[in-house]
C-alpha cells in the first residue's frame, strides 16, 4: 500500500489528542495491518470491509479472519469502531438507516451480505451479547425460551425445558435461578442479567458469539464469573469479545486485534501482542493502559 | 375583589420581598458576611412576601366573596316584622327585589318604600364591609410581615420555612382537587337518592322502557314516565363497543407503524397531523356522521338487503371511533417509543423478525402506557354526546341492533336537564342517577385497567 502520501490521507486531524497515547504516532505508519490477520481455515473472514454512517467513514478497508473455537479480543480507544465491526458480523447494522457496509464477509464461505441471505438464520448462527444487560421484561424461563420458541427448536415442552436448563447451566446461572424460573428477569442483579443474556444467546445454539463489552457495567466479582464463562464457552464456540479492559483480553483471548480510529492496526496472538507489539500505536495503547 | 386592591396588594407583596431581602443583607453585613446567614437573602425576602400575601389575600378574598351575603343578612334583620316572616318562596323573591333596587344611583327620598330604602342600605353596607375588609386584610398582612421582619436574624431558617410552605401549598392544591371530586360525587349521589324516592331502583336498573319525557306534563292524568335505564345503558355500551372496535386496532397499528416502521422524518410530519384530528369539534364529526357515514350505511344496507334507518348506533359508533383514534395512536406511540432500544436489539439479535419483536417484546413492555391510552379513549367514547345526538337520535331502543337508533347516558342527561329550571321532578333527577351510573361505569373500567397494569408491573417491569 502506498497511498500514504500527504494529501490523500483520510486520517482525521489530530487536534483532539486528549488522553489517547497513540495519537501522535498517527501520521506515519500505516493503514497496513501489522501481524497476522489471515488464518488457514477461517470460520468468518472479512475482506476489505468498509462501513459508513452517512458520509462518515467508521471502518476503513480492513481484513480479518476469525477461526473456529477461538476467542478473539478486540481492543482500542472508544469510538474506534469496535462495536461497528461487531455489528457487521450479524448484520445488526441493517437496522440503522444511514449505515452502509461494503466489502465481503463470509461465514463458512457464504457471503453474509449477499442479497439472498436471510438474517434470521444468520443471527441464530452468530449470536450477540450487548454492553448493557438487556433481559426482556418476562420471566427468566421465558427469556431463555424466547429464541427456541421463535425458531421452533423445541418440539415439546419437555424439550424446551431441557434447552432452558442446559443453557442456564452452560451460562453458570442455573444454581442461582433454578428455584425462581418463573419470576421476572428484571429482578436479577446486573451480573446475573448479563449471564442470563449469554444463556439466552446459547439457547439458539449459535456457532459464534459476539460480545460487546459485556463486563463494562459489572462489578469485579461478576466480571470474573463472566470471564470464567467465556473461557468455558470457548471450547465450543467462536467468541469475539470487545473489551475496554485490556487485562481482560489478556486473560481470556487467544488472539487480540487492536483498532484505532476505524483502522485495524494490529492483530496477532494475544501473548505476542502484549509482549512484542509490532506497531508503535499498539505498544503505546497497551503500555498506557497497563500502567 | 376590585382590581385596584388586587394590584395594590401585589405591589405590597413585592415590597415585602425587597424589605425582607434587604434586612437579611443588612444583618449579614453586620454579622460578618453572607455565609453567617442561615439561608440566602432571597429566602428571607420570599418568606416575608408570603407572610404578607397569604393572610392578606385570603382575608380580602373571603370578604369579597361574602360581603353581599353579610350585608343582606344585616338588612333583612332590620326589616319590619311582617316582611321578615314571609314564607320562604316569597322571601326569596323579596331579597331578589332588594338586590335589584340596590342598583339605584341616588339615595331614596323620605317617603320611599321600605324596599327601596332597604336596597339603598344594602348598597351602602356592602361598600362599607368591603372597605373595612380590605383595610383589615392590608393591616393583617402588614402586621404579619412586620412581625416576621423583626424576627429575622442569622439563625432564622427561612429556607426550611419556604420548603415547608411549598409542601403545604402542593398538599393544599391536591386537597382541593380531591375535595372537589368528592363534593361533585356526593351531590350527585344525594340527588340520586332523591330520584329513587320517585322511581324504584328496581325499575331503573331492570326496566326496559325509557320515556322520561311523559312525566314533564305534570298536569296530565297518569303521566308518570318510564325510567327503565336498560335501553340507555345498552345504547351506551353498544356505541362505546363499536367505537372501540374501530379505534383500537386502527390506533394501535398506527402507533406501531409510527414507532417501529416509519422513518423518524415521516413520524415527525404525520403524528402532529393525526393529533389535530383530536382537536376537531365533535359537531363537525356529527355532520360527518349524518351526511357521510349514515348514507353509506344505508347504501350498504340496500346492497345486502338489510333494513337500515337514517339514525343508527352504528354510524355514531363508527364516527366516535374515528374521533378517538388519535388518542390511542398518539399516546400508544409515545409508550412504544419509550421502550428501550436495547430490548429490540436483544430480540433482533436472537434472530427474531421485526414483527415478532414487536408482538413479544415491545408491546408487552409498553402495555401499561397502551392501556392508559385505551382508557382515555374509552372514557371519551362513553361520554360523547353531540355525535350521538346527531347520528343516533334520542330514542332509547331496547334491541341491541346497531342499525337502529340508540341513545346514551350523556345524551339523555343533556336531554333531561337542558332548559329545566328546577331540579325536583323525577325526569330531571333521573339525570343525576344516569350521571352516577356513567361514573360507576368509568370507575369500574379504570379499576380493571389499573389491576391489569399492576399485574404487568409486578410480573415484568420490576427494576426497569
Ligand atoms: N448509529 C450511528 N450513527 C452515526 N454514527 C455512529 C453510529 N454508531 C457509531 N457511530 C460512529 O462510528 C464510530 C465508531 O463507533 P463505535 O463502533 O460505536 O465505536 P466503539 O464501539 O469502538 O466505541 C464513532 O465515531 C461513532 O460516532
Ligand atoms: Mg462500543
Amino acid at each position: 500500500m502506498d497511498n500514504n502520501t500527504p494529501g490523500t490521507s483520510s486520517f482525521p486531524t489530530i487536534s483532539s489528542a486528549g488522553d489517547d497515547p497513540g495519537l501522535e504516532m498517527l501520521q506515519h505508519n500505516d493503514r497496513q495491518t501489522c501481524g497476522t490477520p489471515f488464518l488457514d481455515d477461517p470460520l468468518i473472514s472479512c475482506r476489505e470491509i468498509e462501513v459508513f454512517y452517512g458520509e462518515q467513514c467508521a471502518l476503513h478497508k480492513m481484513s480479518l479472519d476469525i477461526g473456529h473455537r477461538e476467542v478473539l479480543a478486540i481492543i482500542g480507544p472508544s469510538g474506534c469502531g469496535k462495536s461497528t465491526f461487531l455489528r457487521c458480523l450479524n448484520r445488526m447494522n441493517d437496522s440503522i438507516e444511514e449505515c452502509t457496509v461494503q466489502g465481503e464477509i463470509t461465514l463458512d464461505g457464504v457471503n453474509i451480505y449477499d442479497k439472498n441471505v436471510d438474517v434470521v438464520p444468520l443471527r441464530t448462527r452468530v449470536g450477540m451479547v450487548f454492553q448493557k444487560p438487556n433481559p426482556f421484561p418476562k420471566s427468566i424461563y421465558d427469556n431463555i425460551a424466547y429464541g427456541p420458541r421463535i425458531h421452533g427448536l423445541a418440539a415439546s415442552r419437555s424439550e424446551l425445558d431441557e434447552i432452558v436448563t442446559s443453557s442456564l447451566q452452560n451460562a453458570g446461572l442455573w444454581d442461582e435461578v433454578k428455584d425462581r424460573l418463573t419470576s421476572t428477569a428484571m429482578a436479577l442483579s446486573s451480573g446475573q442479567q448479563q449471564r442470563l443474556c449469554i444463556a439466552r444467546t446459547l439457547a439458539v445454539e449459535p456457532e459464534v458469539i459476539l460480545m460487546d463489552e459485556p463486563c463494562s457495567g459489572l462489578d469485579p466479582i461478576a466480571t470474573t464469573k463472566v470471564e470464567t464463562l467465556i473461557n468455558n464457552l470457548s471450547e465450543c464456540y467462536s467468541i469475539i469479545l470487545v473489551t475496554h479492559a485490556i487485562e481482560q483480553a489478556s486473560r481470556v483471548s487467544q488472539r487480540t486485534a487492536f483498532f484505532h480510529q476505524g483502522f485495524l492496526v494490529e492483530v496477532g496472538p494475544t501473548a505476542r501482542i502484549f509482549t512484542t507489539p509490532e506497531s508503535r500505536l499498539t505498544e503505546n495503547y497497551i503500555t498506557a493502559r497497563l500502567t | 375583589m376590585s382590581l385596584h386592591i388586587f394590584f395594590l396588594m401585589t405591589l405590597l407583596t413585592a415590597i415585602a420581598f425587597q424589605l425582607g431581602r434587604m434586612r437579611a443583607f443588612r444583618i449579614a453585613v453586620r454579622s460578618g458576611g453572607l455565609r453567617k446567614l442561615h439561608s440566602l437573602p432571597r429566602h428571607y425576602g420570599s418568606y416575608t412576601a408570603l407572610r404578607f400575601a397569604v393572610p392578606a389575600f385570603i382575608l380580602a378574598g373571603l370578604v369579597t366573596l361574602f360581603a353581599d351575603d353579610i350585608a343582606m343578612h344585616l338588612v333583612w334583620d332590620n326589616l319590619p316584622e311582617q316582611l321578615r316572616t314571609l314564607p320562604e318562596e316569597q322571601a326569596k323573591l323579596m331579597r331578589q327585589v332588594i338586590i335589584h333596587t340596590s342598583g339605584n344611583q341616588s339615595p331614596p327620598g323620605n317617603n320611599a318604600s321600605t324596599i327601596i330604602r332597604a336596597g339603598w342600605q344594602l348598597k351602602q353596607l356592602i361598600t362599607i364591609i368591603l372597605r373595612l375588609g380590605w383595610t383589615g386584610a392590608l393591616l393583617l398582612g402588614t402586621l404579619s410581615a412586620g412581625l416576621f421582619l423583626r424576627k429575622i436574624d442569622c439563625t432564622l431558617p427561612a429556607r426550611l420555612a419556604m420548603e415547608k410552605f411549598m409542601r403545604w401549598i402542593l398538599a393544599a392544591c391536591t386537597g382541593v382537587v380531591i375535595f372537589t371530586t368528592f363534593a361533585i360525587l356526593a351531590s350527585v349521589a344525594v340527588e340520586t337518592v332523591h330520584f329513587f324516592q320517585f322511581v324504584s331502583p328496581l325499575e331503573f336498573f331492570f326496566g326496559h322502557t325509557w320515556s322520561p319525557q311523559m312525566a314533564m306534563h305534570t298536569g296530565q292524568v297518569g303521566a308518570s314516565g318510564h325510567f327503565g335505564a336498560l335501553p340507555v345503558i345498552g345504547g351506551t355500551l353498544m356505541i362505546t363497543l363499536i367505537a372501540m372496535l374501530i379505534a383500537v386496532p386502527t390506533g394501535l397499528f398506527t402507533a406501531i407503524y409510527f414507532s417501529e416502521y416509519a422513518s423518524s422524518r415521516r413520524r415527525h410530519v404525520l403524528k402532529p397531523i393525526l393529533e389535530t384530528l383530536a382537536g376537531i369539534p365533535t359537531v363537525v364529526y356529527g355532520f360527518f356522521a349524518v351526511f357521510t357515514v349514515g348514507p353509506l350505511i344505508g347504501r350498504l344496507g340496500l346492497l345486502f338487503d338489510v333494513e337500515t334507518s337514517t339514525e343508527s348506533a352504528l354510524a355514531a359508533g363508527v364516527v366516535i371511533g374515528i374521533m378517538i383514534i388519535p388518542y390511542i395512536s398518539s399516546l400508544s406511540d409515545d409508550a412504544i417509543h419509550a421502550v428501550p432500544k436495547r430490548l429490540r436489539e436483544g430480540s433482533r439479535g436472537l434472530g427474531a423478525t421485526r414483527s415478532e419483536t414487536i408482538l413479544q417484546v415491545v408491546l408487552p413492555a409498553a402495555m401499561p402506557g397502551i392501556i392508559g391510552s385505551l382508557l382515555l379513549a374509552l372514557s371519551r367514547a362513553a361520554g360523547e354526546t353531540m355525535i350521538v345526538v346527531m347520528a343516533a337520535g334520542l330514542a332509547g331502543n331496547f334491541s341491541f341492533n346497531p342499525l337502529k337508533s340508540a341513545t346514551t347516558i350523556t345524551v339523555q342527561m343533556a336531554n333531561l336537564v337542558g332548559g329545566a329550571g328546577t331540579f325536583n321532578t323525577p325526569s330531571t333527577l333521573a339525570a343525576f342517577a344516569l350521571g352516577l351510573l356513567l361514573f360507576l361505569f368509568t370507575l369500574t373500567v379504570n379499576i380493571i385497567a389499573l389491576h391489569i397494569v399492576r399485574r404487568y408491573h409486578a410480573r415484568y417491569q420490576e427494576g426497569m
